[in-house]
């Protein structure tokens, strides 16, 4: 844990900054999305959200790789791996929509449309796809399909908060305490200084960059404190 | 759509009332389980959400076996095959709506009578709570579009007065319940003085029908 002295106990403890990091980033950008809903800009949710993407799967690879993978009879390693994978999979639905583009709050109806069309079997009649879709979208009007779509989209990211929430709390409950018991104290600044350098990077300190811009005095003290050790 | 104005001709636009009093009663659940982070009890939220969901089950019975058949009617006496396509997208997507509303409705359930049960809120049971809210708002506000934007328009114009009445008089009055009125009171409470008075004329014509 973290104690008043602004100290790590253990190294995997810088765990608990990067979660509160991503906490401040993500309650942020899900308003953004709310915002988006309310006639906001949706350019500073993509920004946001792009900015998290890239920082969390920088993040869940490195702890894959470094941290769980050499729990090899945990359980609580595996079921982490998996929760990575939902997360993994909240953020391309998240990007899905947005390449997709405004109509996408009515494109996610169409074949659900086209099927209940199948069900009531109108022999006589048939449609396309697209004709569905123009129809439904020039009849409900573009501004309300916008509208859906914004909605829509920020269920998604509100989910996906959520989703990470419960993940970084299964994760201090039972991952970092295995960590904290089963690793050294050098396999542990290992993890620590792979999760704050990205070494593969024209820039390898960006990761604590970001974290400098979301946490205050103190716990910047205490990533300069662990990054003068590496 | 006008209610306030046009109900008088078209009766069947005082559905208009009980959509607005379903979009309010939604945004007060949403309020009250937004707060739930500082309230440690349950009862408020259940009961405004109690309250809420009684009523939009109700009218998506009624939507089913009343509103869509009166809508297939009318369109089966469209002349164009272009006219008798759009609705039949239209019944669709209502059927879709309406399906998915029900999924949200079940999911809210699921968190509130099991995730959460006997025990104490906890944080994570009541975001999970929150989200399924959301959802089943998002849902209502996507169906009832439908039906405001695309469903009520043609019954407006499709159906003669006698028939609109008789159609509303299925979303407001319940037959099967031994407080007939309930709908109407509902959406009185949850209404604006104007609507409340405009609500009341078309409950007048029901009378004879």
């Amino acid at each position: 844990m973290i104690d008043n002295q602004n100290h790590l106990d253990h190294p995997i403890d810088i765990m608990y900054l990067f979660h509160k990091a991503f906490m401040i980033h993500s309650v942020r950008t899900e308003n953004l999305a709310k915002d988006s809903v309310e006639g906001g800009d949706l350019r500073s949710f993509k920004n946001s959200f792009e900015q998290w993407a890239k920082l969390f799967r920088y993040h869940v690879d490195t702890e894959d790789k470094y941290m769980t993978t050499p729990l090899a009879e945990s359980q609580y390693a595996r079921r982490n791996e998996t929760e990575h994978e939902e997360l993994r999979e909240g953020a391309r639905n998240v990007e899905g929509i947005l390449s997709a583009g405004d109509t996408f709050g009515l494109s996610r109806y169409v074949n659900s449309v086209m099927q209940a069309l199948d069900e009531e079997q109108h022999e006589e009649i048939s449609w396309s796809m697209q004709e569905v879709e123009e129809y439904l979208k020039q009849a409900i009007g573009e501004e309300r399909v916008t509208a859906r779509t914004r909605r829509h989209l920020y269920g998604k990211v509100m989910a996906l908060r959520m989703l990470e929430f419960d993940h970084f709390e299964n994760e201090e409950a039972f991952v970092v305490t295995e960590v904290r018991e089963h690793l050294t104290v050098h396999q542990q600044m290992e993890i620590a200084r792979h999760l704050l350098i990205d070494s593969e990077s024209e820039n390898p300190r960006w990761i604590i960059d970001w974290l400098f811009s979301e946490l205050d005095a103190g716990d910047r003290e205490i990533i300069s404190s662990l990054e003068s050790q590496f | 759509m006008n209610t306030e104005n046009n109900n008088q001709s078209n009766p069947i636009e005082a559905a208009g009332f009980l959509h607005e009093a379903l979009r309010t009663a939604a945004n007060q659940v949403k309020q009250i389980s937004d707060q739930l982070g500082t309230v440690h009890s349950l009862q408020g939220l259940t009961l405004a959400f109690t309250n809420w969901v009684t009523v939009l089950i109700f009218n998506m019975t009624q939507q089913e076996n009343h509103v869509e058949p009166s809508l297939r009617d009318a369109l089966s006496k469209a002349t164009s095959n272009e006219e008798q396509k759009n609705g039949s997208i239209i019944l669709a997507l209502s059927r879709v709506g309406r399906q998915e509303q029900m999924q949200t409705i079940e999911d809210v359930f699921s968190v509130l009578y099991g995730e959460i049960g006997d025990t104490s809120l906890i944080t994570r049971t009541t975001q999970h709570l929150q989200r399924q809210i959301l959802a089943m708002e998002m849902a209502q506000t996507n169906n009832l579009e439908t039906q405001d934007l695309l469903m009520i328009p043609i019954l407006a114009n499709r159906m003669d007065r006698f028939d609109q009445l008789s159609l509303i008089k299925n979303l407001l009055i319940d037959e099967q319940s031994d407080n007939r009125r309930w709908i109407v009171e509902w959406i009185s409470e949850n209404s604006n003085p104007i609507s409340k008075s405009a609500l009341a004329e078309i409950e007048s014509q029901l009378a004879d029908i």
